[in-house]
């Protein structure tokens, strides 16, 4: 985690990846989803090939897909919202390092919400975090269709407690997953109300939701 | 020690970190005296300083597993098998859901609940403590640290070390020194010794070693062993071994504690927050045939058929749906079955589309778990079948 906060100004002064959202009332995050900041952001790293060869796929979470991309308020590791939208069918949400792609959670159209959060709980664990626990499976509104929310907590290999909460949506043949995560201590409770309105922001165009399988 | 999964489960770790100074210790082959502690300015007083420090840090992670009563009673056979070095070794069960136990040179011994979900009775987990207590005792850490110092002038291995939950990502990945073949196999005799000498089941051991072998050949995406494997024994060669000098007291009296109810007893009240935890590893075949080896000791567990029913509904492969049914709906059967095995069969019965099935297992689910915090999932999942909750 030490890593993570260290090495921001390092990203957002080399990268033409990082960029600042102030003002703004739609950003566009992918998958045709907008939402609105409500406060300033830095979007600390968005689609991998802007980073070539820094071999920090997990720190960031980066994918391979344009469409991903985590955003910040006081650093990488302090606060980041990651949004990882349009991920299709035997994609996985993110790559992780040291682990082979093929080993990774991969989503498919017949997972019911609960499967989706267990994937997203399995990916986390496989990039390293430890002690993980979600709770709290609840359908919400995401844009115009229904989504889903839980809450997660988990312990990162530098031994910090960590907590989050997920917004994720089956639309189409798509997930699109949303991922709030910070600190136990402060910074969670800090962002966890502007990150509400920020979920609540969300719109979507008009395409159904998947249904579970039936 | 190296007890699982490729890259996960590791053997003995040999945790050392440059020191950078000259040899000035008491001897690395000689086997420790109770109560030893090297001067701060050799070689290896520095490289426990820098164990002391990680040990600190540990005493205060939120990893660290404080309940009493199981931290009592590992403790108790560690101490058993240590005798007069009782004092000298210090347990830090640590809540990491991979497979390993190891002991740092100045005594910290560190146990992960991935292990102690693993163990099925007591003498199979003083099986992998007298082996660490063995590496302590033979000092083999130190032994490692000369080796690397005369060969590279430094060890390099863990100076870029940050703290502990970077020190067990090393362990965890084995890209810490190991220990060499010898070592292991004066591990795996000492550790032998120790627990016959305790009057403890010698066949537990090889038993231990075997549904390693089984769960680490169950994962059908395990392309290559990790890097320090390559300095371990083969573990057919340690069956072997383990399996002939058990046979060799078989015939003599003895008294063959195997300790499975009182080890049931320690880790009952954690198994199912270890096993949720379990899955998070991601390897679920492996999670699989662990839960099939509980359940051959427990074969009316409702709670493992329920966590097998999870493990097949999470892996998703060919036949897992009903493999994951059949789990459930044994899990239900059983007297400790926990409710959320109600929900589970709902949720295959949902996508393997027995809907009235479906129905029935979400309601049952509601009516036991009213205050459910999944409540309105699961009467989402009632609404989309065009049912009431």
């Amino acid at each position: 985690m030490r890593i993570r906060i260290l090495l921001l100004p390092v990203f957002c002064g080399a990268l033409a990846a990082c960029q600042s959202f102030q003002g703004e009332k739609s950003v566009y995050v992918g998958d045709g989803i907008t939402i609105d900041p409500q406060i300033e952001w830095t979007s600390a790293a968005g689609p991998r090939a802007a980073i070539p060869g820094l071999g920090l796929e997990r720190l960031l979470f980066l994918t391979e897909r344009d469409t991903s991309s985590v955003w910040t308020i006081d650093g990488l590791g302090l606060d980041e919202l990651v949004f990882l939208t349009g991920v299709t069918a035997g994609d996985p949400l993110f790559r992780s390092q040291g682990v082979a792609p093929k080993d990774m959670v991969r989503y498919n159209t017949t997972m019911l919400p609960d499967d989706v959060m267990d994937m997203i709980a399995g990916t986390l664990g496989k990039a390293g975090d430890q002690q993980l626990r979600t709770s709290a499976l609840r359908p919400v509104p995401f844009g115009t269709v229904t989504g889903f929310r839980f809450d997660l907590a988990y312990t990162t290999q530098d031994g910090l407690q960590m907590k989050g909460t997920a917004l994720f949506a089956q639309r189409g043949k798509k997930l699109d997953v949303i991922l709030f995560l910070a600190p136990s201590e402060y910074y969670y409770d800090r962002y966890a109300p502007t990150v509400e309105k920020i979920f609540s922001s969300v719109q979507v165009p008009d395409v159904p939701a998947t249904k579970p399988a039936s | 020690m190296r007890f699982g999964s490729y890259g996960r489960m590791v053997l003995a770790a040999a945790m050392l970190l440059c020191c950078g100074t000259e040899s000035g210790h008491a001897g690395a082959s000689e086997v420790l005296a109770p109560g030893y502690r090297p001067a701060p300015d050799t070689e290896e007083g520095g490289l426990w300083a820098q164990m002391d420090r990680q040990e600190a840090e540990l005493k205060v992670s939120p990893a660290l597993v404080t309940d009493e009563a199981l931290n009592t009673y590992v403790r108790k056979i560690v101490c058993e098998l240590a005798g007069d070095y009782c004092a000298s070794l210090r347990v830090y069960i640590v809540d990491e859901a991979n497979s390993n136990a190891f002991t740092a040179p100045n005594g910290m011994v560190v146990v992960w609940t991935g292990l102690l979900l693993r163990c099925q009775n007591e003498a199979e987990l003083a099986f992998v403590l007298g082996h660490e207590i063995t590496h302590y005792l033979k000092r083999h850490s130190l032994l490692n640290l000369q080796k690397e110092i005369q060969t590279n002038g430094s060890f390099a291995g863990l100076t870029a070390a940050g703290g502990i939950g970077r020190l067990f990502e090393q362990v965890a990945a084995g890209r810490i020194a190991s220990h060499s073949r010898d070592q292991e196999r004066e591990a795996d005799a000492g550790g032998f010794d120790l627990v016959v000498d305790k009057g403890y089941d010698p066949g537990q051991g090889a038993f231990f070693m075997a549904n390693t072998a089984e769960e680490e050949e169950a994962n059908p995406n395990r392309t290559k062993q990790a890097a320090y494997r390559a300095s371990h024994p083969d573990m057919k060669e340690r069956l072997t071994v383990l399996t002939k000098r058990a046979d060799d007291i078989g015939a003599q009296p003895h008294a063959n504690i195997v300790g499975a109810e009182a080890y049931r007893a320690a880790i009952g009240p954690h198994r199912a927050a270890w096993l949720e935890e379990e899955f998070n590893r991601g390897e679920f075949a492996e999670s699989v045939a662990m839960i099939k080896q509980l359940m051959k000791d427990e074969p009316q567990s409702g709670e493992l058929q329920y966590y097998l029913g999870e493990a097949y509904r999470r892996r998703n492969a060919n036949g897992d749906l009903k493999n994951a049914m059949t789990a459930y709906q044994a899990a239900i059967a059983a007297k400790d079955a926990p409710n959320a095995a109600h929900r589970g069969l709902g949720l295959v019965s949902l996508k393997a589309n027995q809907k009235t099935a479906a129905r029935d297992e979400f309601q049952k689910y509601l009516s036991l778990v009213p205050m459910a915090s999944d409540r309105a999932t699961v009467e989402y999942y009632l609404a989309t079948m065009g049912g009431s909750p």
